[in-house]
């Protein structure tokens, strides 16, 4: 059944059109969940041979492609992080209205162990990646650090090469307006020690052409000794 | 005739070297003496009388037409300055510094009725202490009581006048002699507390020559000063990067293959295999901290001492690049990057030139320190002085021209002119 999904009535669409697809895969709804730490971090509970199902809702927004990936990241970290110690065998992630550049990698959500359905405006449900059984185990911990490790090392480059950009482009402005400052300077001693040679030079009536008096500034500078 | 015509007309400079004195009036290039004096008797000699010597000490050229006359001449011969520095309480060797600056006077004195006495700036070692300077001043006190040939005398740094004939206003000179090496910053003026002294130079690079001599079979040339001199200033060489130089020597022997002839003679010395020791001659002046040179120390030759600045040790092997990156580091922080657009180095122990051929390992003073500051990441400009024989006396000459004459000497300035009339 298609139905265009509009944003007022988006929540409880979207909650009817996934019950169906579970159910038509031999899933039963699971109305309540005791823990309430789950509860308030999942949308909706199935049940199947393998044990509880959670799944997640994800609305795509108008938010960009980075910011969104950043996004569905965070929620699979705190999803990971939060339910290795709980009884759920399988966790979904529901994509609605998806924009492709906006999801991580299918190994990004193969190595959570975390399936990927997509929704999109019109209705189609599609399960892209399926959810793998988790084992509640050391190495299921471990390889959730692992993941935890590995996105927030991966953040940390990306800003850490964004500021680095930022100051790059501070630091050339700051350059560009220090040689306009030289140069403006440069000119106007070049004017000042032209005027001063010219009246040194009237002082003297000797012509002297050694190389180390010509163009010395330190002329300059050693007959401004009393006056400093 | 104006203050600053007589100035411009009767600028006189004193170049004060260990080795050398330079010396005279506005010049293309100054008068050159040794700084030594022969004391021809201990007393007053009838027999000097009647043969015209009214002195009892000699100095200049006719110094070696009496080094034969006396047996004993090492006590009679007084070379007066080490390192710079003439000992406080040395009455000999004030004397010699007499003789020698009167000798300069007594030469360029002109006869002229307008000439009223020179103005004199005296270059010194940058870490001459304040009794040198004030022995100097009274030195030509009384040569003007003299003669009348002292109208006003300064005393500069060395590193500055060769700043100022290098017509460098910001800077940092680098001035390697035979006992030590000076670095001074200078912004207009020297920045006194930033200078680094290393208690090293040529006398190392000669220590390591008779090594060399020795470990080649030559044990008498080694002990020969003048020949060990003359053969490190002929064979050394300076390396881009020591191992590599020694590398490439000893795999191509023959490029690098020396044979030393002394001129003038059938003496030879060939460096045969060991050819890739002239590295070491260059190498232990920028840095004998490295570890080739540990078995010369542990054989006996003499580790330079450290020195302290600012209450700072200054290891004696530093690396010339880490000594002068430690000397701009004592400078306003705003200051180091125009310091180091500027390195100036002065002295003998720069003068080692790249022979043809060799240019892929071997490299002058200039390439050796800018690589070695590189290799600290600090991106330098590095030049040799344009005239280092004669760049300090004709920084002299400058200053007698430039500083006004109503500029006095100040003490804690350790500036300005030492006036007759004012001061004697």
């Amino acid at each position: 059944m298609l139905k265009i999904i509009t944003r007022m009535n988006l929540t409880s669409e979207i909650k009817s059109i996934i019950v169906q697809h579970f159910i038509s895969k031999n899933y039963k709804v699971v109305s309540s969940i005791d823990h309430k730490g789950i509860t308030g971090l999942f949308d909706l509970f199935f049940r199947d041979s393998e044990g509880l199902t959670a799944v997640k809702i994800i609305e795509e927004q108008s938010a960009s492609p980075v910011k969104m990936r950043e996004k569905i990241e965070n929620t699979v970290v705190k999803i990971i992080s939060s339910i290795s110690n709980l009884n759920i065998s399988k966790v979904y992630l529901v994509i609605v209205r998806p924009r492709f550049s906006s999801l991580p990698s299918v190994r990004f959500f193969e190595e959570a162990r975390i399936g990927l359905i997509t929704v999109s405006s019109s209705g189609e449900i599609v399960e892209r990646i399926p959810a793998k059984v988790r084992c509640r185990s050391v190495s299921m911990e471990s390889n959730a650090n692992e993941l935890m490790l590995i996105v927030g090392d991966l953040r940390t480059k990306i800003y850490v090469l964004e500021e680095r950009l930022k100051r790059n482009e501070e630091l050339l402005k700051k350059l560009v307006e220090k040689v306009e400052e030289l140069d403006r300077k440069i000119l106007r001693i070049n004017n000042i020690s032209r005027e001063e040679s010219i009246g040194f030079e009237e002082k003297t009536t000797i012509n002297e052409t050694l190389e180390f008096l010509e163009d010395n500034p330190w002329l300059n500078v050693l007959s401004r000794r009393s006056r400093e | 005739m104006s203050v600053d015509i007589y100035r411009r007309k009767y600028a006189y400079g004193e170049d004060y070297g260990t080795s050398y004195f330079k010396f005279g009036p506005i010049a293309e290039k100054p008068e050159v003496i040794e700084n030594r004096g022969i004391f021809v008797s201990d007393d007053e000699s009838i027999v000097l009388k009647i043969f015209g010597i009214s002195k009892n000490i000699i100095v200049g050229p006719k110094v070696s037409l009496y080094l034969g006359s006396r047996s004993d001449i090492a006590r009679y011969l007084i070379y007066p300055m080490k390192d710079g520095r003439v000992e406080r309480a040395n009455e000999r060797a004030w004397r010699v510094i007499y003789e020698i600056t009167k000798f300069g006077f007594e030469k360029f004195k002109p006869s002229g009725k307008e000439f009223d006495g020179f103005y004199v700036t005296a270059a010194l070692s940058a870490t001459a202490p304040d009794y040198m300077y004030e022995r100097i001043f009274d030195i030509h006190s009384k040569i003007d009581e003299e003669l009348n040939v002292v109208k006003a005398v300064t005393i500069i740094p060395q590193p500055l006048a060769v700043a100022i004939a290098q017509k460098t206003v910001t800077c940092v000179v680098v001035e390697s002699g035979h006992g030590n090496t000076q670095i001074t910053p200078i912004s207009m003026y020297p920045i006194r507390n930033a200078i680094v002294t290393l208690n090293r130079g040529g006398a190392e690079a000669d220590a390591i020559t008779a090594e060399i001599l020795r470990d080649l079979g030559y044990e008498d040339r080694a002990r020969e000063e003048k020949f060990v001199r003359t053969f490190k200033e002929q064979v050394g060489l300076i390396p881009l990067d020591l191992d590599e130089a020694i590398r490439r020597a000893k795999e191509d022997l023959e490029r690098f293959h020396v044979v030393y002839r002394v001129p003038g003679t059938r003496i030879e010395i060939d460096m045969g295999d060991k050819s890739w020791m002239r590295f070491l001659i260059g190498e232990i002046i920028f840095n004998p901290e490295h570890e080739i040179f540990e078995s010369y120390y542990n054989r006996g030759m003499s580790r330079p001492s450290d020195t302290v600045v600012g209450g700072e040790r200054i290891r004696g092997t530093m690396p010339l690049g880490e000594a002068i990156e430690r000397s701009v580091n004592y400078t306003p922080i705003e200051l180091a990057p125009s310091l180091f657009k500027k390195i100036i180095l002065s002295g003998g122990n720069f003068s080692w030139k790249v022979p043809q051929g060799l240019e892929d390992v071997a490299v002058d003073a200039a390439t050796k320190v800018r690589k070695q500051l590189r290799d600290m990441e600090i991106q330098a400009h590095v030049e040799l002085a344009r005239d280092p024989m004669y760049s300090v006396w004709k920084g002299t000459i400058v200053y007698s021209i430039a500083v006004p004459d109503d500029y006095l000497w100040d003490w804690k300035r350790k500036e300005g002119w030492y006036k007759r009339g004012v001061h004697y």
